[in-house]
């Protein structure tokens, strides 16, 4: 027992030596081009920024580097960037342009130290952060190509002795892979709060070639992936690709589709012949006009080295559209795919459905399985009824104790179960339970529906209990009509002070798009209101008269 | 050897408690740290008479939760910051207790500042506030009106726990900051 204890007792008796740990913890390291440098005026951290000696940056980052003593002036020049700064001072120049420091260098042992970053950064050079060994790590930006074009400057390049790193994640989202887990974390460092790790080890995790050119300070990524097949299965879609890529899908209406696009991916060969627009260069009927898309990539599109000519006649237009037999039962109604862009290469897939669908995309080593999940389809009349409140929201507060979130769930889902009782409705109630839903979930359900009408139950409260009153509210013009028949209705039944119908910019009437009401039927706060409100006999009888509202609405003014 | 072992346990305590001390004393600064915000120095405690005061307008519901009603309240502040707390804190309290009914009752919020011409407050979510829709959107109108009469006041932020809310009472969104020339509803 006390043997086993004793190395831990002097592990423990080292770590209490002040000045050794103190050492360890304050002093930054540098390393500049792969080489620990021990600069004789250490590096200081002075708010959060590196200072390091005028000689450090001469010599470490291949400057040039002129002293002005009687305007404590440096004059730093690197290949064609030249920056000046001054001692104490935050502004400077670049290339004759004043840019502001946000720490100014200073003096200190008779050395001038500058921030490194700031100059790193002004002339070309990375510049990064260990936290973990308090390391500041420095080195030539390496020019970069990505299958072709240039890497974006999001992927940051350090080198650490003989070892290449990019920042991870950063690479992995330019395949799509947003939150990609890596494998061997372990094996990377953590710079400027990121994950880094060696191009190796990316390579090895991604696939494709990561490779860094020394002399020429070059990096290349080639990774491109290949589409493989793309097939429909039920109501699912299976996307095989030679490496893993990641898409965003874009859904679009009328026709539903769902719309993915896949980057740095090319068509396999044995695709080609299947892919739409093939033969065909300028997509006539392309998918993407409407709103979420019609950035620069329709410039882009016509750019497609797509063989075929441009001169495709309408009649083949025409026989490739037959070609394409919508499936009437079937949830997918046709899937197609092309070559989007050739610059960066980027596989465009279609789905299209018969039925208005949401999805789930899984990434996976092969490709991408798109679940569908169809929404119900639109039956009849389609009436949603809103109880407002629920859950963790109570609404108002009633004189007994009662709150108005049970009121307004008691009515609607005697509403809810009367109206079911007429074929020629659809109802969908916002809640049935009590459930909290944020304002916006109760007008997607509406919206998303394409209901017809949405009737908003409430109750009203006020610190006065002598108020009361039932009042009706509505916010588009399309809901005026519907506002007015259901007051007409709802006060009938309570015969409470007539308060009026009233138009109001409440969140769950301004955003359907449907006709749509929000009624109060009355006072949880007026004790003879309340009574009332709080008998499931009135609160029948209140379901009763908003039914005879909507079939009344239903067969006036539909 | 129980004595022993409680011993050397007693030790290693210490010896920790030594450790963790160092620890402290000698935790490096953080390599990048924020600089500390800038709060505003707290204008030291004026005398009475340094206090400006000024007649304000405040606002509150009818008796019958129909229309707003202006009423005249004098308040005396030592700078803005206290002047709109204690616009706010008047919301709540009429002087004709009769003919005006408060729209805000024992409503608490974290913290209210003002910056470039924003008001935010950041609201407690555990406030209950007992009105219908009708309710709501006058409750929103008073506090509107109440502060738009500071013209340097030109929108209006409301946070719960300082994160942004849909609504405040479930009728009314306030995602958007409320700005003066919002038509009232």
């Amino acid at each position: 027992m006390i043997r086993r204890l004793l190395p831990l007792f002097v592990l423990l008796l080292l770590l209490s030596i002040p000045g050794w740990a103190a050492a360890a913890d304050q002093s930054v390291h540098l390393m500049i081009g792969g080489q620990a440098v021990q600069p004789d005026v250490p590096p200081m951290i002075e708010k959060g920024r590196t200072l390091v000696p005028v000689r450090v940056i001469a010599e470490g980052l291949g400057a040039s580097v002129d002293w002005d003593q009687p305007t404590r002036t440096a004059v730093i020049v690197r290949g064609q960037q030249k920056l000046q700064l001054t001692v104490g001072s935050t502004k400077a120049v670049l290339n004759g342009k004043q840019v502001q420091l946000d720490t100014p260098p200073v003096m200190k042992n008779q050395r001038m130290l500058l921030p490194l970053r700031f100059v790193g950064e002004s002339l070309g050079v990375t510049v990064g952060w260990e936290e973990s060994t308090r390391t500041v790590i420095s080195n030539e930006t390496p020019q970069t190509e990505l299958n072709g074009q240039k890497a974006p400057d999001t992927l940051k390049f350090y080198q650490l002795d003989d070892t290449y790193y990019v920042s991870a994640q950063a690479v992995a989202d330019q395949f799509g892979l947003k939150d990609h887990v890596w494998n061997r974390p372990e094996r990377g460092r953590t710079i400027d709060g990121k994950l880094t790790l060696p191009l190796a080890q990316v390579e090895a995790e991604l696939g494709g070639t990561f490779a860094w050119d020394q002399k020429k300070n070059q990096v290349k990524i080639e990774r491109l992936s290949y589409l493989k097949d793309v097939a429909a299965d039920g109501e699912s879609v299976h996307i095989e690709t030679t490496l893993p890529v990641g898409a965003e899908a874009l859904v679009l209406n009328g026709p539903h589709r769902i719309v993915l696009d896949l980057p740095h991916t090319v068509l396999d060969e044995d695709l080609l012949p299947q892919s739409y627009g093939y033969q065909s260069s300028v997509d006539k009927k392309e998918d993407v006009t409407s709103e979420s898309n019609a950035k620069a990539k329709d410039e882009k599109k016509s750019e497609s080295d797509e063989p075929g000519d441009e001169d495709a006649t309408d009649d083949e237009a025409a026989d490739e559209e037959a070609a394409s037999v919508k499936a009437q039962n079937a949830l997918i109604a046709d899937l197609r795919f092309s070559q989007y862009q050739s610059a960066p290469n980027t596989v465009r897939i279609v789905i299209e459905l018969n039925q208005k669908s949401k999805y789930n995309l899984t990434f996976t080593k092969d490709g991408i399985e798109v679940k569908l999940i169809p929404q119900p389809l639109k039956t009849g009349f389609l009436i949603v009824v809103d109880a407002g409140h629920g859950g963790k929201d109570p609404g108002a507060l009633g004189i007994s104790g009662n709150h108005e979130k049970d009121y307004t769930l008691a009515v609607a889902n005697k509403t809810v179960e009367l109206l079911k009782q007429y074929p020629e409705f659809q109802v969908v109630p916002t809640r049935s339970t009590d459930v909290f839903l944020e304002l916006s979930e109760r007008v997607a359900i509406a919206n998303d529906m394409d209901a017809d009408l949405f009737l908003s139950i409430h109750a009203n409260s006020f610190s006065n209990p002598n108020s009361g009153g039932t009042e009706s509210f509505y916010y588009n013009a399309n809901s005026k009509v519907f506002a007015q028949v259901v007051h007409k209705h709802l006060q009938g039944a309570t015969q409470f002070m007539d308060r009026g119908v009233k138009a109001s910019g409440f969140y769950v009437i301004k955003n359907t798009k449907m006709p749509a009401v929000l009624t109060e039927t009355g006072f949880l706060t007026n004790p003879n209101e309340n009574s009332k409100l709080t008998s499931p006999e009135f609160q029948e009888k209140i379901a009763q008269a908003l039914v005879a509202a909507i079939r009344e609405y239903y067969q006036s003014y539909q | 050897m129980n004595y022993r072992r409680r011993l050397i346990g007693l030790g290693l305590f210490a010896l920790l408690l030594v450790a963790a001390g160092c620890g402290q004393q000698n935790a490096a600064p953080a390599p990048a740290p924020e600089p500390a915000p800038q709060t505003e120095a707290p204008a030291e405690q004026p005398s009475g008479s340094s206090l400006t005061k000024q007649t304000i307008s405040v606002f509150y519901s009818d008796n019958d939760l129909l229309a707003l009603q202006e009423e005249k309240q004098e308040i005396a502040f030592a700078d803005d910051q206290e002047k709109y707390q204690k616009a706010v804190a008047l919301l709540e309290a009429p002087k004709e207790k009769e003919k005006h009914f408060p729209l805000w009752v024992d409503f608490k919020y974290h913290s209210l500042s003002f910056e470039q011409g924003k008001l935010t407050i950041d609201a407690d979510s555990h406030n209950v506030y007992n009105l219908g829709s009708s309710g709501e959107v006058m409750a929103l109108d008073a506090l509107k009106k109440t502060l738009f009469q500071f013209p340097e006041v030109k929108s209006i932020v409301i946070l719960e726990d300082g994160k942004a809310a849909e609504s405040l009472m479930g009728h009314v969104d306030i995602v958007e900051p409320l700005t003066r020339d919002e038509a009232t509803p």
